[in-house]
């Protein structure tokens, strides 16, 4: 038996289910952020050359400088460590006694 | 809708307003079905419209706007339902520990009985058979237009939407029809003609 939307009970009731909306305050809140972005990127799809500057930054530059900060720091943080452990003097003889 | 688009691409700030109004509440309410949390469901309306935001200008002229919103609504949904794996409540049930109930906000708001079992069952779901069943079913879109949001061959959407109405069927305690099958390119406006 073949079926077709038109006449199905569970579909008809699926789209009969209640269509509540976001709340006023928030709704307007996440309206005021999203469109500040929109207009932030607007001013900036204007001018070319600051869009591909803003751009370059977010999608490769930012990246890259923040892993390279954490190479370094890991790098420091490993080499500190090994010089800490390295310069500790090995226990003798007479001082375990 | 092309007017719309070309408008968003020049900057216009009161087509994204328009884009907000127009879009808002189907987004929400299917943010909201799929992750069942009311602030979670707020933060990725947010994403999806910051999303638009940083995109726009490089929206495609024939861009479908509603078929563009929703699929990055369902791709930011399918990452966070990936990651709430490793939540606390996800946790805690694992190990059996009791757990608050997830109820939807629609649940709640739910005045029949009739509709909160529905709400229910939809919870029930697999976030696959939920989110085809909330695209076609509840927001009206057309099988193909939930074919494109999905990533699938318009076949293979119109045999997830009939799998997924038997699991609901099923769920609810009542026969689904032998050999259901939607027929493509029916939307939810005509079936309610």
């Amino acid at each position: 038996m073949s079926t077709s939307p038109s006449n199905d009970p569970l579909l008809e009731r699926l789209e009969a289910l209640p269509r509540p909306d976001l709340e006023a305050h928030r709704a307007a809140g996440i309206l005021r952020r999203t469109r500040g972005a929109f207009e932030k990127e607007a001013a900036l799809a204007r001018s070319p050359w600051l869009r591909w500057g803003a751009r370059a930054w977010n999608q490769v530059l930012e990246p890259l400088t923040v892993a390279a900060l954490v190479l370094l720091y890991a790098g420091w943080g490993l080499s500190t460590s090994a010089a800490l452990l390295a310069e500790r003097p090995a226990p003798t003889a007479s001082s375990n006694r | 809708m092309g007017d719309q688009v070309a408008a968003l691409k020049r900057g216009d700030a009161v087509a994204f307003t328009a884009t907000w109004e127009q879009y808002r509440a189907p987004l929400y309410r299917f943010l909201a079905r799929m992750v069942r949390r009311r602030e979670v469901a707020e933060e990725l309306l947010q994403e999806t419209f910051l999303r638009l935001a940083r995109r726009a200008p490089d929206l495609a002229d024939d861009t479908d706007l509603a078929a563009w919103l929703f699929t990055v609504a369902r791709n930011l949904c399918r990452s966070h339902l990936r990651w709430s794996l490793l939540e606390a409540d996800t946790l805690r049930s694992l190990w059996g520990w009791r757990t608050r109930s997830a109820t939807t906000p629609f649940e709640a708001a739910a005045h029949e009985e009739s509709e909160r079992a529905l709400e229910r069952a939809l919870g029930r779901l697999s976030a696959k058979d939920r989110e085809i069943l909330l695209l076609v079913g509840v927001e009206g879109l057309t099988p193909a237009q939930a074919a494109r949001i999905l990533e699938l061959s318009p076949e293979a959407a119109r045999q997830r939407l009939s799998r997924a109405r038997a699991r609901l069927s099923a769920q609810l305690g009542e026969n689904a029809p032998a050999g259901y099958l939607v027929p493509l390119g029916q939307s939810g406006q005509e079936r309610s003609r």
